[in-house]
């Protein structure tokens, strides 16, 4: 009796298991990208600095405390209910950085999340902003990035819980939580430069127990991932600051009450104060329309 | 009588410096000690900055007399940072006391940086440059040892 009782529950669990797996498999699947052509783009070596500026790559990656805002050695940890994020070394090392990839590998990275190696990104790496950036942008970003310095510290591995450490999870992450819709409804350069550049919001909307972005509290403040106490919200109803107040902040630093910026923040000032007057007043004009 | 005039002054001291820590939430009186001297360098910023955007008058004296004021704070900021002293509020990163020389030499050249500032301001025009000097200064100091 109980060996009928076990073959039966064997015969309805074990095709619902397949399933599961096989539903698992395909979900979680990295995308099959076809190689971008290139023969139709001709780089811009000053745009591709702005964009780089704009994307703040070295307020992560380059080592802590380093002088060398070009130097992108990794190492800066970010600690999160996953664990610890470690930014990798994305230097032009062949070995340790990506000096060996193509802009094809460049590109699936940005806009996709996905390794050479087809593997999911882990969304500290801000592809979920990144994906609206322009093809143009991505191509002089990338060949920008091959006049950069390499070095040549190995990359840490990162510290994270399971199942959070399972890299093919991520692929259910990026059902959830990864769409190709800005979330202003203004698409200008304004919410180019904010959420797509600049991806603020990566830092300063709260996130739920996933780690997706919770769009009703849209920069209303989030965990800092790298130190103590919180990212401050900047929507109007909490920041109250002019245009001109705004701009001056991403100018020199200096808040209404001059004190000055600090942390992480300080390195987002540093490369956004080398970006045009304009693109200051047009990520200004973002942050005061947020609603 | 005069026992009783010092206890009533020791009472006012003691009842307005808990009031000014409960007011702005912090507990160590180090801290705050911190937290006032960077508010004074705040408040000297403002007044240049304030000149510089023509929001009041430009006077001379008064920024040169700022300028003289954020180099002797931060003249002493390491003497307010030299003990170890964390709370809540505080927004100063362990790495200060890790690497305490780099950080007064930090201060040093801010306090260096804005007293030349001083001696060669002559005019509205040298505002700009006083306050960039300012700027790089709290950056290089905030961005490595600030959260």
């Amino acid at each position: 009796m109980k060996a009928l009782i076990f073959n039966r529950t064997v015969l309805i669990t074990l095709p619902l298991f397949i399933i599961a797996v096989i539903v698992y498999t395909l979900i979680t699947q990295p995308k099959k990208i076809t190689p971008i052509d290139l023969s139709l783009l001709k780089a811009n070596l000053d745009n591709g600095k702005k964009v780089f500026l704009a994307s703040g790559c070295n307020s992560c990656h380059i080592s802590e405390g380093s002088d060398n805002k070009y130097l992108l050695t990794g190492g800066q940890k970010f600690l999160t209910n996953f664990g610890t994020f470690i930014a990798p070394n994305i230097s032009n090392s062949k070995e340790h950085g990506i000096g060996s990839w193509d802009f094809s590998d460049f590109y699936n990275s940005i806009k996709f999340g996905q390794s050479p190696l087809g593997e999911h990104y882990f969304p500290a790496f801000p592809y979920n902003s990144y994906q609206h950036m322009d093809d143009k942008d991505i191509y002089d970003l990338w060949t920008y990035w091959k006049t950069l310095p390499s070095d040549e510290t190995p990359s840490q591995v990162h510290d994270l819980v399971f199942p959070f450490n399972i890299r093919r999870n991520i692929g259910i992450w990026k059902i959830l939580f990864m769409k190709d819709k800005y979330f202003d409804q203004t698409i200008d350069r304004s919410t180019y430069l904010v959420e797509a550049l600049g991806h603020c919001a990566e830092c300063h909307t709260p996130r739920n127990y996933l780690g997706g972005l919770k769009k009703s509290v849209w920069m209303k403040g989030g965990i800092n991932p790298s130190g103590k106490g919180k990212i401050p919200s900047i929507h109007p109803e909490d920041l109250k600051w002019t245009k001109e107040e705004i701009m001056e902040y991403l100018s020199s630093g200096f808040t209404p009450d001059y004190d000055m910026v600090g942390g992480k923040m300080a390195s987002v000032v540093e490369n956004i104060s080398q970006l045009s007057d304009l693109d200051r007043e047009l990520i200004a004009d973002y942050l005061l329309r947020i609603e | 009588m005069v026992s009783l005039t010092l206890k009533f002054t020791f009472m006012v001291i003691f009842l307005s410096s808990t009031l000014l820590l409960a007011h702005t939430g912090v507990k160590n009186e180090d801290v705050m000690k911190r937290m006032n001297l960077m508010k004074s360098m705040a408040e000297n910023s403002k007044i240049l900055g304030k000149m510089l955007k023509k929001k009041i008058p430009f006077n001379l004296e008064q920024a040169k007399s700022s300028l003289i004021e954020i180099s002797k704070l931060s003249r002493s900021t390491p003497s307010v940072f030299d003990k170890m002293a964390m709370d809540p509020k505080s927004e100063s990163k362990m790495i200060i006391w890790e690497e305490f020389d780099n950080f007064r030499d930090l201060s040093n050249k801010l306090a260096d940086d804005t007293f030349y500032a001083a001696k060669n301001l002559s005019d509205v025009e040298d505002l700009k440059p006083a306050l960039k000097t300012i700027a790089l200064g709290c950056k290089g100091c905030h961005s490595r040892f600030r959260e």
